[in-house]
C-alpha cells in the first residue's frame, strides 16, 4: 500500500507537472499581484521576478525579462510561505501504526538523535500540508527528557538534505513538576519526589555537558598536550547548546513549569533558548516577556488547561502573550492536520491577536527565531522564492490557495486529498462500465 | 547453631537503635554517561592507610586507577574537579564475606523429599562445592547499591546455601553486567555448619562427619586419578564426580576454606575438624569469639569478624521507678561484681511475688552483659593482639557503619576499625597490591566523607569504584520531633539559614489552623515571597516545601517550640542547610490580624 502511494506520488511529481519542476533554471515573473511582503508593507499591482529560486525583483516598477515565464495574478494575493513551528512532519505517517512512527527514541538522553535524518520526503502529509500554504515546518522528535534535535524543513525535496531549511535545535522536555492530568492518581509525595528527581537529573546532565564542553575546548585548543577526550555522543550533541551556538527548544506548558524553566535558564545563564508549547503562557506572560524568551505557541484550536478557565483561553493565549511583548510564533503541534495551521492563526486573530501580528507569527517571527530570516519569512529581494498565492485571506477556510512556490519550485497543487476528491467525484463511469457488461 | 543464635537474639530482643539513617537510592551515575574518566579530588585530607594521613593533598584518578597523590599535583585538563577541602578520603572498604550481588531465592529450592533421606543427592543436601558464584551474580541486586552507599567498593561474595554452598569471587560493587563486576574468581570454598532440612546431614554433628567423609573420599579419589593418569591399563575407570573434584584444590592447599561460625561451640568444632584434616582456613562470623580468645591465638588463622550485632537492650521504665530502688536496697543477692556492666546474679532467686521487679532487673542486667560482650568483641580481639577483617554477612548495609561506631564506643581503636575495613581484608583475600590503601597505582576505589567516617555525624558524600564516581545524597536529617507535642505554628518567624556562603536571613509566615495551613517565605537575597506548600504539622515537626528560584523544590523540616524553631532546608544539588529561627508574632496576633 505504502509502495503504491509512494510510486503514485513520485509519478505525480515527475510526470504530471514537468514544466513547473524545471522552474529553478528558468525565470518566472508573477504579475499584477497584491503582494503582502510582511516586512515592507503590502504592494498593490506588483510583480515578483524569480531566478534560480531567488526573488530577484519585487515591486510595481519591475523590468520583466523577455524570456520569463509570466503568470498573471490579477485579483490574487501573494503571501510568504507559512512556517509551522511544531509538527512531526515526515517522522510520523500513520499515528496508530508503530511501523510508520519514527519520532520517538527510548530513554531520557538522546540529544544526538537528529530528526532530519529520519524525515521521509515522501510522507503523504507533506503535499497535503503545502497545498494549504504551509511551506516550511519545524519537525520535532518526542520521547524522554532530551529526545533529540528538531529540524526546520521545506515541504519539497527528494531527500532530507534537499528539504533542510537551515535550522536544527536541541529539544528539552522540561521536567513536569505537577500532575500529568486528572487521571494521574499518584500521591502528593510521589509527584513531588518524581519532580525533584527529574530536576536533579536535568541539572546533573547539564553539569556533565558543561564539563564535556570544557574538556573538549581545552583539548581542541591544544590537541598535542593531552589525549583525546572520551567520545560521549549525547554530550557531544549538547556541546553546541552549552556553547551558545545552537538553540535549545524547551517544551513547557504549565505556568509553574514555565517559571521553573525561566529560573533554570537564568541560573544556567542561557540566552539561546526558545520555549515551545506554553498552554498556560498567558498566566506568566509578563515573566516570559521580561526574560525575552521567544515562544512557539500552540495549538490554538484547543481546550483550556483548567476547569476554571474560560472556554476561549486557548484561543486567546497567543494574543495575551503578544500583548505582553513576547515574540511569538504559532504552531499546530500536529502532523496529519498541520494543514490547519492557518485556521489556528485565524482563531488567534479572531480572539484578539492583530492580523498583522498573526501573519508575522507564521512568517517572519519563526524565521527570525530560527535564524533563517535571511532566506525565509517575508517577500524581499534576495530571499528564497517561497510563497503562496491565494484568492483571499488565507486564515479564512473559504479561501483557495492557487499556487505554491518553494525555493522557486512551483509545487503541484496535488495531494492525497485532491486525488481522493477526483476519484470519488467521478465514480459514475466506473459503475456504468460495470452495469454495461 | 541457628537455634542458638535465635536464643541470643531473644534474650537481647529490645528496641532497635539505628546508628545510621537509611539513605535514599540515588540513580545518577547509572544513566547520565560519564564524560571523562579523569577525576581530581583537590585539597583533601587523605587517610592513605590506617594511621597514615596526608593533609591538603590532591588525588588524581585516571582510567580507573589512582595515578597521583601529591599536595601540588597538577590537575589534568580533562579532569572532573571535585573540591575536597572539607572532605576526607579513605580507601574503599572491602567486605570480607557476604552474599552481595546474589539475590535471595524467592522460593526455597529443593523442597522435595529425597527418596532416601539418609542418602540424598548432594545438591539437595546442600553440598555444592563445584558451584561458582560468578554464575549467580546479578548486577541488579539492590544490596550492591546499598553496600556502595555504605562505603564498600569491593566484596568477597559466596553463594547462598547450606553446608558447602560453593566457591567465592571478589567483585567490585559497580558494573552494568556480572562480568564487569568480577575482579577475581575462584577465591575460596565457603563452608558453614548448616545442616540440610530433614535429610542427612541434618545436624552439626552430621555436617562435620560428612565433611570428614568428603575430604577423605576426595583424597582417595585424587590418588586413583593420579594412578589412572600415569597408566590407565588394567585399571577401572574412575567416574567423574564434580563434588569430589571440586575438593581437590582444597586438598592441595590452593583453595582456602572460609568457614563460618556463630556460637563459640561452632568455633571449637570447626577448629577441631580443621586441625584434624589440615586444610587452609579463614574463620568467619566469630560472633562469640570473645569466649575463645586463647584458642584463636593458638590457631593463628586469618579472621573475618561479622559486623552483625545483637539488638541493643532498651532501658526499661521500671529502672527509673521508685519501686526499683526499694527492691534493690532490700535485695542482698545483687552483688556479683562486673566491670562497667550492670550487676547480674547467675543464681538469683526470689522468695515471693513481691520481688518480681528484682527478677526482671536481674534479667536486664544479664541482657546488658551479653550485649556488651558482643559489641566489645572487636575491641577484645584487638587488645589480645588478634588481627581481623570485617565482613558484612547478612547485616543490612544501612546498619554497617553504625555497628562499627558502636564497636569503637566499646573501645575498638579507629585505626583497627579502618584496618578491618580496608587493609586486613585486602591481605586475607590477597588484594594488597591493588586495593586496601590510597596509593598510586591502586584501583580507584575510594570513600569520600564529610567528617570522620567513624564519627556519628560523619557522612559519606562520594564513593568511587574502579574510578567511577557515585554521589551519595546526604541523608535526610531525622528531625527528632516529638509526635505528641502540641504547638501552633501560626504566626511569623524570623529565620537564619546557614549556608556554605554565609548566613541568609528570612521570614516565614504560617497562617490558618490544623489541616489547612498556608504560608509564605521571604528570603533576603530574593525579592518577593514564595508560597510554602504541602505544609504538614505532626507533633512539633513542621514539614513543607517551596520552590526556590533557580534550584528547584526545597524540602524543609523544622522542629518548633512556642518561641523558637530549628531544622533544615534540603536544597537540591546544594545539600542541607541548617535553619534556626525565633517567633516574631504569635498565633493570636496572627489570627486576629487574619480575622
Amino acid at each position: 500500500m505504502m509502495n503504491y502511494l509512494y510510486s503514485l506520488l513520485i509519478s505525480t511529481v515527475l510526470l504530471i507537472t514537468p514544466p513547473t519542476n524545471e522552474a529553478v533554471d528558468t525565470i518566472t515573473a508573477l504579475t499584477n499581484a497584491r503582494i503582502v511582503t510582511i516586512t515592507q508593507g503590502t504592494i498593490e499591482n506588483g510583480t515578483i521576478v524569480i531566478e534560480n529560486g531567488i526573488i530577484v525583483q519585487l515591486g510595481t516598477d519591475v523590468d520583466v525579462p523577455d524570456d520569463a515565464q509570466v503568470i498573471d495574478l490579477a485579483g490574487l494575493t501573494v503571501y510568504p510561505g507559512m512556517i509551522d513551528s511544531g509538527t512531526q512532519m515526515g517522522l510520523v505517517e500513520v499515528g496508530s501504526l508503530s511501523e510508520t512512527r519514527d519520532a520517538s527514541e527510548l530513554g531520557d538522553l538522546s540529544p544526538q538523535m537528529k530528526s532530519l535524518t529520519a524525515v521521509n520526503p515522501n510522507g503523504v502529509a507533506i503535499p497535503v500540508t503545502r497545498v494549504n500554504g504551509v511551506t516550511t515546518v519545524l519537525t520535532v522528535p518526542s520521547g524522554g527528557m532530551l529526545p533529540g534535535q528538531a529540524a526546520l524543513i521545506n515541504l519539497h525535496g527528494y531527500t532530507p538534505q534537499q528539504m533542510y531549511a537551515g535550522f536544527e535545535g536541541v529539544v528539552l522536555q522540561f521536567p513536569s513538576t505537577g500532575r500529568r492530568g486528572q487521571f494521574d492518581s499518584r500521591s502528593e509525595e510521589d509527584v513531588q519526589k518524581a519532580a525533584t528527581e527529574a530536576i536533579k537529573k536535568l541539572n546533573d546532565t547539564w553539569d556533565s555537558a558543561e564539563l564535556h564542553h570544557r574538556i573538549d575546548s581545552t583539548y581542541q585548543a591544544h590537541p598535542e598536550d593531552g589525549r583525546r577526550p572520551e567520545y560521549v555522543p549525547s554530550m557531544e550533541a549538547l556541546k553546541g547548546v552549552v556553547r551558545g551556538e545552537q538553540s535549545l527548544i524547551i517544551q513547557v506548558n504549565t505556568a509553574k513549569d514555565i517559571l521553573a524553566a525561566l529560573d533554570w535558564i537564568k541560573a544556567r545563564r542561557m540566552n539561546n533558548v526558545i520555549f515551545s508549547g506554553l498552554a498556560e503562557g498567558w498566566r506568566v506572560a509578563d515573566k516570559i516577556a521580561e526574560a525575552g524568551v521567544p515562544c512557539l505557541v500552540g495549538p490554538v484550536l484547543s481546550i483550556p488547561t483548567r476547569a476554571s478557565d474560560r472556554f476561549d483561553k486557548a484561543y486567546k493565549n497567543a494574543a495575551l502573550m503578544h500583548e505582553a511583548g513576547i515574540k511569538i510564533a504559532i504552531r499546530s503541534n500536529d502532523t496529519a492536520n498541520a494543514r490547519n495551521l492557518p485556521y489556528h492563526v485565524g482563531f488567534a486573530a479572531a480572539y484578539g491577536l492583530p492580523v498583522d501580528a498573526a501573519l508575522r507569527a507564521v512568517t517572519i517571527n519563526p524565521a527570525e527565531i530560527f535564524g533563517v530570516d535571511d532566506r525565509l519569512g517575508s517577500l524581499e529581494v534576495g530571499k528564497e522564492a517561497t510563497f503562496f498565492v491565494a484568492d483571499g485571506d488565507p486564515f479564512e477556510t473559504s479561501t483557495t490557495i492557487l499556487h505554491v512556490f518553494i525555493a522557486g519550485f512551483q509545487v503541484p497543487m496535488e495531494s492525497r486529498h485532491t486525488r481522493l476528491y477526483e476519484e470519488f467525484l467521478n465514480r459514475n463511469p466506473g459503475l456504468e462500465k460495470h452495469n454495461g457488461q | 547453631m541457628r537455634i542458638h543464635r535465635r536464643v541470643i537474639t531473644a534474650v537481647l530482643s529490645c528496641a532497635i537503635l539505628l546508628g545510621t539513617s537509611v539513605r535514599a537510592q540515588v540513580n545518577n551515575g547509572e544513566s547520565i554517561p560519564d564524560v571523562t574518566r579523569t577525576i581530581a579530588l583537590t585539597n583533601a585530607r587523605v587517610v592513605q592507610a590506617p594511621g597514615q594521613v596526608q593533609e591538603r593533598t590532591n588525588v588524581i584518578i585516571r582510567d580507573g586507577l589512582i595515578t597521583t597523590i601529591a599536595p601540588d599535583a597538577a590537575i589534568p585538563f580533562d579532569a572532573l574537579e571535585i573540591p575536597a577541602d572539607s572532605f576526607i578520603v579513605y580507601a574503599g572498604f572491602i567486605d570480607g564475606l557476604s552474599h552481595t550481588g546474589i539475590p535471595e531465592p524467592k522460593e526455597q529450592p529443593n523442597r522435595e523429599r529425597p527418596d532416601d533421606p539418609a542418602f540424598p543427592p548432594p545438591e539437595q543436601a546442600g553440598i555444592q562445592p563445584q558451584q561458582d558464584v560468578r554464575s549467580l551474580l546479578d548486577p541488579e541486586d539492590k544490596r550492591i547499591t546499598a553496600m556502595r552507599e555504605a562505603g564498600f567498593t569491593a566484596a568477597h561474595v559466596v553463594p547462598r546455601g547450606r553446608m558447602l554452598p560453593g566457591v567465592g569471587a571478589i567483585i567490585l560493587l559497580a558494573g552494568e553486567n556480572a562480568n564487569e563486576m568480577v575482579y577475581r574468581g575462584d577465591t575460596a570454598l565457603y563452608a558453614q555448619l548448616a545442616g540440610a532440612r530433614r535429610m542427612y546431614p541434618g545436624t552439626d554433628m552430621a555436617v562435620i562427619a560428612k565433611l570428614r567423609q568428603l575430604y577423605r573420599e576426595a583424597a582417595r579419589r585424587q590418588k586413583v586419578e593420579q594412578l589412572y593418569a600415569e597408566n590407565p591399563a588394567g585399571l577401572e575407570r574412575p567416574q567423574y564426580d564434580p563434588v569430589l573434584y571440586a575438593m581437590f584444590p582444597v586438598l592441595d592447599g590452593d583453595r582456602p576454606v572460609f568457614f563460618n561460625t556463630e556460637s563459640v561451640l561452632d568455633l571449637h568444632r570447626v577448629l577441631a575438624v580443621q586441625q584434624e584434616l589440615g586444610f587452609p582456613m579463614v574463620l568467619t562470623g566469630l560472633t562469640q569469639s570473645f569466649d575463645a580468645i586463647d584458642k584463636l591465638k593458638l590457631a593463628n588463622l586469618p579472621l573475618l569478624l561479622t559486623l552483625e550485632l545483637p539488638k541493643e537492650p532498651e532501658d526499661s521504665e521500671e529502672e527509673q521507678s521508685p519501686d526499683f530502688t526499694e527492691v534493690a536496697l532490700t535485695d542482698a543477692a545483687v552483688e556479683l561484681p562486673q566491670i562497667e556492666a550492670p550487676d547480674y546474679d547467675a543464681d538469683f532467686r526470689v522468695s515471693s511475688l513481691v520481688d518480681v521487679a528484682a527478677e526482671k532487673e536481674n534479667l536486664e542486667a544479664r541482657r546488658e552483659i551479653a550485649y556488651k560482650a558482643h559489641v566489645g568483641n572487636a575491641h577484645m580481639l584487638e587488645s589480645e593482639g588478634l588481627t581481623f577483617g570485617f565482613s558484612s554477612g547478612s547485616v543490612k548495609p544501612g546498619e554497617l557503619l553504625g555497628n562499627v561506631r558502636k564497636m569503637i564506643k566499646e573501645g575498638l581503636s579507629e585505626d583497627a576499625a579502618l584496618a578491618a575495613l580496608t587493609t586486613t581484608p585486602a591481605q586475607i583475600l590477597g588484594l594488597t597490591s591493588s586495593m586496601g590503601t590510597v596509593e598510586e597505582g591502586k584501583l580507584g576505589n575510594l570513600v569520600v566523607t564529610k567528617g570522620s567516617i567513624f564519627d556519628e555525624k560523619g557522612e559519606i558524600r562520594y564513593v568511587f569504584v574502579d574510578g567511577r564516581k557515585y554521589e551519595i545524597e546526604p541523608p535526610r536529617k531525622s528531625s527528632g520531633g516529638d509526635p505528641d507535642a502540641d504547638v501552633n505554628p501560626a504566626g511569623t518567624w524570623s529565620l537564619t539559614i546557614s549556608t556554605p556562603d554565609g548566613d541568609i536571613g528570612g521570614t516565614l509566615t504560617i497562617e490558618g489552623s490544623a489541616d489547612s495551613w498556608s504560608g509564605s517565605l521571604t528570603v533576603e537575597i530574593q525579592p518577593g515571597a514564595v508560597p510554602v506548600e504541602y505544609i504538614v504539622l505532626s507533633g512539633n515537626e513542621l514539614t513543607f516545601s517551596f520552590d526556590a528560584p533557580g534550584v528547584g523544590t526545597v524540602e524543609s523540616s523544622l522542629i518548633l517550640d512556642s518561641e523558637s524553631l530549628s531544622g533544615s532546608f534540603d536544597v537540591p544539588g546544594l545539600g542541607v542547610a541548617t535553619v534556626s529561627g525565633t517567633r516574631t508574632s504569635d498565633p493570636e496576633m496572627s489570627n486576629q490580624h487574619h480575622n
